[in-house]
């Protein structure tokens, strides 16, 4: 079983090349450039004189100040020539700036890389060689994405997406019809599986706009759900559906027929408008996808881990309730969500995520650990409130690890400028 | 699992010394030198500033170290879903441990993940600060989950309710302390989420308690919120760790324990604004010391030997001031009762009602810490002192053996 440890792994020495390749670490120490006022070798990135300044040395750990001498911003990158790994990506270097890059590197053949952004060319510099047997921890590289690398996935998940939103109409279509009838029990279970449809799109909540926040509007804190104005869709039905109290069946008493009455007229009047608006939005979502608002590159890779940070930060803390108590049953669905997002990624990863395999561990834990508290075969899930502590606790623990992994995925499936072939 | 790595040493990338010279001088290490040449310790001093505690050795740092001013107590409960997988959280924690304490940056994971540091202090000079990481373990973790039990550490067990005590059960116990100390509380915030982080699906915590040591005013012990210099008695226990503080192997304890002490933790609410309206003269009695000096009221300086004689009534130490009843009129001495006090002031705000929660996170290491701690404890039952605090959570933990080298790892020898 794959476990926490991050660090423990064979990742290694090096000084801060993930915090310079994101731009926000202007490293500073004794060693400083004389021209540029940053520590390191100074190399120029500049376009055509990219790599000028260095010529290669001793393997090891390596400070670089790079500076950009072309009239354009630069992406700086470091690469082994023969594997095409890189071990930098320094973003957006502004003209005439520097920055100190720093790394550790074993013995092997290298490159610069100088990219121009989009009116600029692609260059790659001279050459080097690192010799020597250095035996300390190296900086990983990867093999970088790029925007091209995404066009597949993107359409796959766009086309799955697409799929995903019919059925949902087709599950809120069944919902109305609950709904009119005015069968609580029937419609709850309909409710259930319209909200579940709505959570595995996790991925694709951005692509709707305002249509995604009508469907699914947040939950007020402090606000009564039932009487909350700003509750619409989903959420609203689910106040509304929980708030109604099933008549027990059977009892042919004419007090029961009447309370029965009730619940029916109860529905019609506050339920059925709602998901009436409710069908409506998710037909033109539906209708409108196809014409695609697409995920972008990034997007699929957050979403990777953003599904279940939205677990913890409203499910595992109450917010996104409006009465149902379901939070169990959502972060299963979230689960699944987040399985569906990587499914398209799977041939990127398995080349560039390492942990891959023990993410995928964490996932399945999460979810046979959110299983527990469903009663097979049935609609009944213990609501979170009834975990004992250190149920909320073991949840709280499998949850974050498990993100933890996912987070790794945005990072490596962040798309680079490619460099020259 | 992959196989993990768990030599990350990184030490020689960055001399400490850079790290030192980059912050620039500072009077905490100067303290601190002093303060540990004292102890006749084995810190390495990296620069004018910054203070580095080698994480290997026979007995974990944070013990027998001079008290840094900055302390995090963290309890957990081990989430791991077997052995294998506790195992590789005291491998997780050693590895965090390690760099976290030499100073430097955080191994470099390039592009392959988020980066395994906040940035909380900066980069990529990055001091140690005095930083140790103290990691015990309760008798839970002997229970039947991990086949355990037959290793407990013999004098482990849950920590009772003392008779002043108003326990509140979720701020104590815990299979697991962390213990995270440093020059600065920055320090202590950064280590505490790395190690956290790197060990979210195997551990849940329990509960949380920071503290502080003051700076010493205007000299000897450094002061508790009472305003009482705190740790005095320490000197007596210098130079007899080996009795007073090391667990050893052999009689009823495992072999594994060597090396290692019994860490108590009491965290005792202190009532300061009723301590506030009470006389300095009647302060002094309570405890048996002068407030402003730290000298026992039978002496001058805070270094005399309190004479706990009864003869002269009148200046004699009270028969139930602080200090008599827990030095057994000096008993102690002789029946191995002493111990190596390491508390920490805490600040916690306000209550509900609108008083001030502070205290002090009360710790002791010993070596049996029936025959110390819970004897004095229960030598202190009802002291006029217990008017004024109110012992309310805290745990009985068990300080490992120290990582003996490059491939050993707490908690190792419980494995064995
Ligand atoms: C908030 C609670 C406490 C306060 C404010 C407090 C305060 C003090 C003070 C001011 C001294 C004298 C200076 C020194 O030698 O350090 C002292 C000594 C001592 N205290 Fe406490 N203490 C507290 C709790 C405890 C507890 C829980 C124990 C152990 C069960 C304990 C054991 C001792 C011992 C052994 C000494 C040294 C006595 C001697 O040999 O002279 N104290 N304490």
């Amino acid at each position: 079983m794959g476990f926490a440890a991050r660090g423990a792994t064979a990742r290694t020495v090096g000084v801060g090349a993930l915090v310079a390749a994101l731009g926000v670490g202007v490293l500073s120490a004794a060693a400083a450039d004389e021209a540029s006022g940053v520590a390191g070798s100074p190399v120029d990135v500049g376009q055509a004189a990219c790599g000028n300044g260095w010529t290669g040395g001793s393997a090891g750990p390596l400070t670089f100040a790079l500076s950009n001498s072309a009239a354009l911003v630069q992406e700086v990158q470091i690469q082994d020539v023969a594997s095409r790994r890189i071990f930098v990506d320094v973003e957006d270097l502004g003209v005439g700036a520097a920055r100190s890059v720093t790394l550790a590197l074993p013995a092997g053949t290298y490159r610069f890389l100088c990219m121009g952004g989009a009116d600029g060319r692609a260059f790659a510099g001279p050459s080097w060689t690192l010799t020597g047997d250095y035996r300390g921890a190296t900086t990983p590289g990867v093999l970088p994405a790029s925007e091209l690398d995404f066009i597949k996935p993107v359409d796959a998940y766009s086309a799955w997406t697409a799929g995903q939103l019919s059925r949902l109409r087709g599950d809120v279509s069944a919902l109305t019809t609950a709904l009119r009838r005015g069968h609580l029990l029937a419609a709850r279970h309909a409710w259930m599986r319209a909200q579940r449809q709505y959570l595995l799109l996790g991925a694709a909540y951005d692509a709707f706009g305002d249509l995604g926040d009508a469907i699914d509007s947040p939950v007020t804190p402090g606000v009564a759900p039932l009487t909350d104005p700003h509750l619409t869709g989903l959420p609203k039905l689910e106040a509304v559906l929980w708030h109604a109290k099933p008549v027990p069946a059977g009892p042919r008493s004419r007090a029961a027929k009447r309370a029965r009455a009730r619940v029916t007229a109860y529905l019609r009047q506050s339920a059925v408008p709602v998901a009436r608006r409710l069908l409506a939005d998710v037909t033109k979502v539906a209708a409108t996808f196809d014409n695609p608002v697409q995920p972008s590159n990034t997007d699929m890779g957050l979403r990777s881990h953003e599904i279940l940070e939205d677990a913890l930060r409203f499910e595992l803390t109450g917010r996104d309730d409006a009465g149902a108590h379901l939070t169990l049953f959502d972060v299963d669905a979230m689960v699944d969500a987040t399985r569906d997002v990587i499914a398209p990624l799977r041939d990127l990863l398995a080349e560039r995520d390492p942990d891959l395999a023990v993410t995928d561990a964490w996932l399945d834990r999460l979810a046979r650990y959110v299983d527990t508290f469903h009663r097979a075969g049935t609609d009944t899930w213990t609501p979170y409130g009834r975990l004992s502590i250190a149920q909320q606790r073991r949840l709280e623990s499998i949850l974050s690890q498990t993100v933890e992994y996912l987070s790794e995925i945005a990072v490596v499936l962040d798309p680079v400028q490619a460099g020259p072939a | 699992m992959r196989p993990r790595s768990f030599d990350v040493s990184r030490r020689g990338l960055f001399g400490s010394a850079v790290a030192a010279a980059a912050l620039g001088g500072g009077a905490v290490a100067a303290f601190a030198g002093e303060a540990h040449a004292a102890a006749g310790g084995d810190a390495t001093s990296a620069g004018p500033a910054d203070t580095v505690y080698p994480f290997e050795g026979a007995h974990q740092q944070g013990i027998v170290t001079p008290s840094q001013a900055a302390a995090a107590y963290l309890a957990l409960d081990v989430e791991a879903a077997d052995g294998a997988e506790l195992v590789a959280m005291f491998k997780a924690l050693t590895t965090a441990a390690r760099w976290l304490t030499a100073g430097g940056v955080a191994p470099d994971v390039g592009m392959t993940g988020t980066s395994l540091d906040n940035g909380v202090l900066g980069g990529p000079s990055v001091p140690a600060d005095g930083l140790t990481i103290t990691v015990s373990v309760g008798a839970s973790l002997f229970d039947h989950r991990y086949g355990l039990a037959a290793k407990r550490p013999h004098r482990l067990v849950m920590m009772p309710a003392f008779a002043d005590d108003l326990l509140d059960r979720s701020i104590c116990d815990g299979d697991l302390l962390i213990q995270v100390c440093a020059d600065h509380q920055d320090t202590v915030n950064r280590a505490l989420r790395v190690l956290l982080r790197e060990t979210r699906g195997s551990l849940a915590a329990r509960w949380r308690q920071d503290g502080f040591v003051s700076p010493s005013r205007p000299d000897g012990a450094p002061r508790n919120l009472l305003g009482f210099k705190d740790g005095t008695a320490n000197s007596a226990v210098a130079g007899h760790e080996e009795e007073l503080v090391w667990t050893h192997a052999g009689g009823s304890e495992p072999a594994w324990v060597e090396g290692g002490s019994y860490h108590v933790v009491r965290k005792i609410r202190m009532l300061v604004e009723f301590w506030d309206r009470v006389s300095v003269r009647e302060q002094n009695t309570l405890i048996g010391r002068d407030k402003a000096s730290g000298a026992p009221l039978t002496g001058t300086e805070e270094s005399d030997a309190p004479d706990f004689n009864t003869e002269y009534k009148g200046e004699a130490i009270a028969l139930g001031a602080h200090i008599r009843l827990a030095a057994d009129s000096g008993r102690s001495a002789t029946t191995g009762q002493r111990m190596l006090r390491r508390g920490y002031n805490y600040d916690a705000g306000m209550d509900v009602n609108g008083n001030l929660d502070m205290g002090l996170l009360f710790t002791t290491f010993n070596q049996d810490l029936e025959r110390q701690f819970a004897t004095v404890q229960r030598r202190l039952e009802g002291e006029s002192l217990a008017d004024y605090i109110l012992p309310v959570g805290g745990g009985y933990f068990f300080a490992l053996p120290g990582v003996r080298g490059s491939d050993d790892w707490l908690g190792r020898g419980m494995f064995a």
